[in-house]
C-alpha cells in the first residue's frame, strides 16, 4: 500500500502520464478528423448528453474514456507532488513550479465542470421575431442586427456584426443587451456570443449562442495563475546547469 | 513582381543555404539565410498589404507561410552560434516547411472581425513561433539520434523551454479567443486536441531532467513532437489527405 502511495507522489509517473495523454490525444485528434461532425456536437452539449446520443457508436469515443483516466490520476499526481512541495516548505524556491501546477489543476478542474454541467444552445435571431429558450427558461427580443462590410475590389469582407436585444428570465426584469462579434455579453448567469458563421443566413438574421458555463472565472483564474507561473519559473530554471552553455 | 515569385526566391535561397551547408560554406550559409529572410518578410508584408492598408493580422494568421520565416530566425541563430554538423537538421525543416509554401499555394484571406481584436493575431504569432522551435528542437533531436550523440545539446534544451512557455501562453490566448468567438475555450476538433497533445508531450520532456532520463529517451520524445505540431499547423492539408486515403465518404 505504501509503495502504490509512494507511486502516485512519484516524477516518473507524471511523465509516463503525461506521455500517455499526449499519445491517447494525438490519436484521438486523428479520430476527430474522421469523425468531426459528431465530436463537434460535444463543443455544445455536456458529455453525459453526448455520451447518450452516441452510446452506441464506441469507435468515436474510446479514447476520450483513455483521456479521462490518465488526466484524473495525472490530476491526482499533480495534487500530491505539488502538496510535498508545499509541505516541505519550499513555497519560496519553487513559486513558480507550485504556481504553474496550481494552474495546470485549476484549468483541468475548470474543462471537467464545463464538460459535466455546461450547456449551450444555438438560435436564429431577427429583429422583431421573439425567441423562447427553454432549457434557460429565457425570452430573447431581438431589436436590431447590425452587418459590418468592407468593398475590397471586388470582393466584400464581412467585418462582424452587432446585435441588440432585450433577455428576460421571468425571475427579473428586461435586460437590454449588445453582444458583438467576438464581444459576448453576460446577463443572468449566461453569455450571448453572435457567431462568426451566418454565411447561410438572411442579412437580417444572426446565429446567437447562448451558454451557461459556471467554469468561466476557473478558467481566468487558471489562466491568471499560470502567466504568473511562468513569470517566475522561467528566470529560476534557466540558471540551472542544463541551460547553460 | 507579387509575393508569390518573392516567396518562390525566397525559398530557392533557403535550398541554396542547406546545399551550401552539406559543402561546408558556412560563411554563404549565413549570407543566404539573411537573403532569404528579407525575401521572405517581404511577401509576407505583400501578403498583409490589402486595398492600401496593412493588415497584421491577415499576416500572422496564415501560420504556414510564418513559420518559414520564424525557421529561418531560428537557423541564423542557430549557425552563427555553432557552425557544427547539426545545423543541418535545422535548416531542413527550413526547407521543407518553405517548399510547401509554394508547393500548396493559397490566396490571402480578407479582413474580418479578427482584425479588431489583439487576442487573434497575438495567438497566432506566438503559436507559430513555439511551432518553429518545436520543429527546430525535433529535427536537432533526431539529428542527435541519427548521429549516435546519444544527447541533446545546450541549445536543444533552451529551444524546448521556450517553445513550452510560448506554446503554454499561445494555448491561454488561444482559449481566450475561442471563448469570445464561439463561446467554449477549447474545441473536440483535431486541432485542439492535436495542441493538447503537444503541450503534454512537451511539459512531459520539462520534468524529464528531473527525474535524470536518458537523453536518447529525451530525444525520441522530442522528436515525437512534431507530429502533433504537425496536425496543428497543417490540418487544414493533412486532414482531406488522410481521409482520402482511408477512403472516407467527405
Amino acid at each position: 500500500m505504501k509503495r502504490i502511495w509512494k507511486l502516485f507522489y512519484s516524477t516518473h509517473l507524471a511523465i509516463w502520464l503525461l506521455c500517455l495523454a499526449s499519445l491517447s490525444l494525438f490519436v484521438g485528434s486523428i479520430v476527430s478528423i474522421v469523425y468531426e461532425a459528431e465530436l463537434k456536437k460535444l463543443n455544445f452539449m455536456s458529455f453525459i448528453q453526448w455520451i447518450e446520443e452516441f452510446g452506441s457508436q464506441p469507435q468515436i469515443y474510446w479514447w476520450i474514456g483513455a483521456v479521462f483516466i490518465i488526466l484524473a490520476l495525472l490530476a491526482l499526481n499533480t495534487l500530491l507532488c505539488t502538496w510535498a512541495s508545499i509541505r516541505r516548505g519550499q513555497v519560496g524556491r519553487k513559486a513558480g513550479s507550485i504556481l504553474l501546477h496550481l494552474a495546470f489543476l485549476v484549468i483541468l478542474s475548470a474543462h471537467g465542470i464545463s464538460e459535466i454541467s455546461g450547456a449551450s444552445q444555438s438560435v436564429i435571431i431577427q429583429p422583431g421575431v421573439t425567441k423562447e429558450v427553454a432549457w434557460a427558461g429565457l425570452t430573447i427580443v431581438p431589436a436590431k442586427i447590425e452587418k459590418y462590410t468592407q468593398q475590397i475590389g471586388a470582393r466584400t469582407a464581412r467585418m462582424g456584426m452587432m446585435a441588440e436585444l432585450s433577455v428576460h428570465d421571468k425571475t427579473s426584469q428586461w435586460k437590454p443587451l449588445r453582444p458583438a462579434t467576438l464581444k459576448p455579453a453576460f446577463a443572468h448567469g449566461l453569455s450571448f456570443h453572435l457567431s462568426l458563421f451566418d454565411k447561410d443566413l438572411e442579412k437580417s438574421q444572426a446565429r446567437l449562442i447562448i451558454r451557461r458555463d459556471c467554469s468561466r472565472s476557473l478558467f481566468i483564474s487558471g489562466a491568471v495563475l499560470a502567466l504568473a507561473g511562468i513569470v517566475f519559473y522561467v528566470p529560476s530554471i534557466l540558471r540551472r546547469k542544463q541551460y547553460q552553455g | 513582381m507579387e509575393f508569390a515569385h518573392i516567396q518562390i526566391l525566397s525559398t530557392l535561397l533557403y535550398c541554396t543555404s542547406l546545399l551550401c551547408w552539406l559543402l561546408k560554406r558556412f560563411r554563404v550559409v549565413v549570407v543566404l539565410i539573411v537573403c532569404g529572410l528579407i525575401a521572405n518578410v517581404l511577401a509576407l508584408a505583400m501578403r498583409g498589404f490589402i486595398d492600401s492598408h496593412f493588415y497584421l493580422a491577415l499576416v500572422a494568421e496564415d501560420e504556414i507561410y510564418v513559420l518559414p520565416a520564424v525557421l529561418a530566425g531560428i537557423a541564423l541563430y542557430h549557425v552563427t552560434r555553432r557552425a557544427k554538423l547539426d545545423g543541418v537538421f535545422v535548416l531542413a525543416p527550413l526547407v521543407l516547411t518553405s517548399l510547401f509554401v509554394i508547393l500548396s499555394p493559397s490566396e490571402p484571406g480578407l479582413p474580418s472581425a479578427k482584425i479588431n481584436i489583439w487576442v487573434a493575431p497575438t495567438f497566432f504569432l506566438i503559436e507559430t513561433l513555439s511551432a518553429g522551435l518545436i520543429f527546430a528542437s525535433a529535427g536537432l533531436s533526431l539529428g542527435a539520434l541519427l548521429l549516435h550523440k546519444g544527447h541533446k545539446n545546450t541549445l536543444t534544451d533552451r529551444y524546448i523551454l521556450v517553445a513550452f512557455v510560448l506554446f503554454s501562453i499561445s494555448q491561454i490566448l488561444g482559449a481566450l479567443w475561442a471563448y469570445s468567438g464561439w463561446s467554449y475555450p477549447f474545441s473536440w476538433s483535431n486541432r485542439h486536441l492535436a495542441s493538447a497533445s503537444v503541450w503534454c508531450l512537451y511539459a512531459a520532456l520539462i520534468h524529464s531532467h528531473l527525474v535524470g532520463m536518458r537523453p536518447k529517451t529525451a530525444a525520441i520524445i522530442a522528436s515525437l513532437g512534431a507530429l502533433p505540431m504537425l496536425l496543428v499547423i497543417y490540418h487544414h492539408q493533412l486532414a482531406p489527405l488522410l481521409l482520402a486515403a482511408i477512403g472516407h465518404p467527405s
